[in-house]
Parts: C-alpha cells; structure tokens; sequence
C-alpha cells in the first residue's frame, strides 16, 4: 500500500482519498479508522441515506438488539460500528459508558440527579434523561473528581 | 435469575429481622413472652411479598426509566394495599374497625410524604454538588481542544 501526501495551501479542510481496486474488508477497515480518527461517522438515517455525524453533535450511543443507534438532538442515526469500537475512540471526546449497551457524551448533560439506588440520572440538553447504572457510578464521579461522601 | 434469588434473599431477611423485633417489642409492651410459630411464619410472609415488591420497583428490571417520585408512590399504595390484605387475612393486628383503617391509612399517605421530602432535599443537595463538578469537568474538557 503506497501512502502519499499532498500538500496544499488553499484548501480549507484535510481531505483523504482512497485509491484501491475493489472494496474489500481492509478497505472498509481503514475507512472506519479514519472515521473515527477524524471523530465523524458515517451513519444510516432511515430512509437509507449515508450521513456523517460529528462526534460533538452526539449526545448518546445505544446498542439495541445488536444494533448501534447514535441520538442526536432530536435525530437517530444507525452506523456499523460497534459499541466498544466508539467507546475506545470517542473516550477522548468526552464519552462515557453509562451501561452495558450505552455511551454517553458527558459535554451534552446538562445536570446530574442522584437516585436513591446509589445510580445516577442525567438530564441532557435536549430533556432526555440516562441512567448511568451502579456498576459504572463510582468510575463516573471518580471521572468528574467527586471525592465521595454522602452527598 | 441468580441475583434476583439473592436480591429476595438479603431483602427478605431484611424486613422479617425487622418485622421480627417489631412484633417482639409490641409482644412485650402487652406482656407477652413469647411468639407462636405461625405468627412468625405470618412474618416471613409479609417479608417476602414486601422483599418482592421492593425488587419490583426499585430496580431496573420490570420499570425502566421512571423517577424515584414514581416508584416510591407504586411500591408504597401497592405495599398498603397488599400487606394489608394478608394483614386481615392473618388477622395479625386488632385493625378491624373502619376508624383504625382510616388512621392506618392516615400512617402510609404521612410516611408517603415524609419518604418523598426526604428524598428531595437529599436529591436537591445531592444533586446541586454532581453538577457542579460536572461543570467544571466540562469547562475543563472542552470538546473543541480535541477535534
């Protein structure tokens, strides 16, 4: 695989192209890596249609029936990455794991609530509410520097 | 299956240790010295349908993101109404009479309430300190310096 770069002056954002004979599973590989290093991903709205969504515009990730749907604020998008891939990659954006199958961006939750279950609630810019569950809790106040304490 | 066996186990014996020293002082202030075995039995009972409920709706297994206002108010009138069925069914308690259900009644709406102001001041405290640090993490990592 040959690798060259090209610079240019005049344009205004950084663009990859690939080159390749046929599109096999390497290709999709890099591509997905690519994605995720540019921290926007490619995703199926539901009428089918490819859209490429910014890390910062997602306000949680959620896996259900083994299928990955990204929230935006009022949109749902599904992509073909999986969850511990997104987890792994968008930590470094402010993402979280809330539970088993949830991700969360923690820059969209706009308060905290705790329940007496020893979980917390978070309130999201956009009204929706999250259960961060028991399991990842303590990780979770650890992350924002909460020392500990009854309240 | 496993936790929610081990959930009802600990809960139960929660509620019939209590329920247990409960009785035994009630016993004793009637001067009483003993509890027969089918009273206990009683007990364990209404332990183990308290234990069932509370697993019920304090956990995310059956109810799903609803507010702790929501699974207190079900678990505490369903307990009422419950408990209190097996109460007169056992005839454990002398609450025959339509003035002592009133006041028993009166007990579960006042402890309804205290149960909820409590629980709102703690979550308004509570609250206010989770989202100040969260604040100050979202100042301090600030999505824009990394994308």
């Amino acid at each position: 695989m040959q690798i060259k770069i090209n610079v240019q002056q005049d344009i205004n954002e950084t663009e990859v192209q690939i080159t390749c004979k046929k599109i096999d599973q390497d290709i999709l590989s890099l591509e997905r890596h690519l994605q995720l290093f540019s921290k926007t991903l490619a995703t199926k709205q539901k009428d089918g249609k490819i859209t490429f969504v910014n890390a910062k515009d997602i306000y949680y990730i959620e896996v259900v029936d083994n299928r990955t749907f990204i929230y935006g604020k009022s949109e749902i998008y599904e992509t073909e990455f999986r969850l511990y891939e997104l987890e792994e990659k968008l930590a470094i954006c402010g993402f979280f794991r809330a539970s088993k199958s949830l991700i969360m961006n923690i820059h969209m939750i706009e308060s905290l609530k705790p329940e007496l279950n020893r979980t917390l609630l978070a309130l999201f810019k956009n009204g929706e509410k999250i259960n961060i569950s028991r399991q990842y809790t303590k990780e979770f106040k650890k992350l924002l520097g909460f020392k500990g304490g009854w309240v | 299956m496993k936790v929610f066996l081990i959930e009802l186990r600990n809960k139960t014996a929660y509620f019939f240790s209590w329920l247990v020293i409960v009785w035994t002082i009630i016993y004793l202030l009637n001067g009483n010295h003993s509890i027969h075995v089918y009273v206990l039995l009683q007990l364990f009972a209404l332990s183990f349908v308290g234990a069932l409920l509370f697993y019920l709706f304090f956990t995310n297994k059956l109810l799903k993101k609803i507010s702790f206002t929501k699974r207190l108010t079900y678990f505490i009138f369903s307990c009422a109404l419950i408990e209190s069925t097996l109460i007169f069914w056992f005839r454990l308690y002398g609450i025959d009479t339509v003035k002592s259900w009133i006041i028993f009644l009166l007990i579960v709406i006042i402890l309804y309430i205290v149960s909820l102001g409590i629980f709102y001041a703690y979550s308004l405290k509570a609250g206010k300190r989770y989202t100040d640090f969260l604040k100050i993490y979202q100042q301090n990592n600030g999505i824009e310096k990394d994308v």
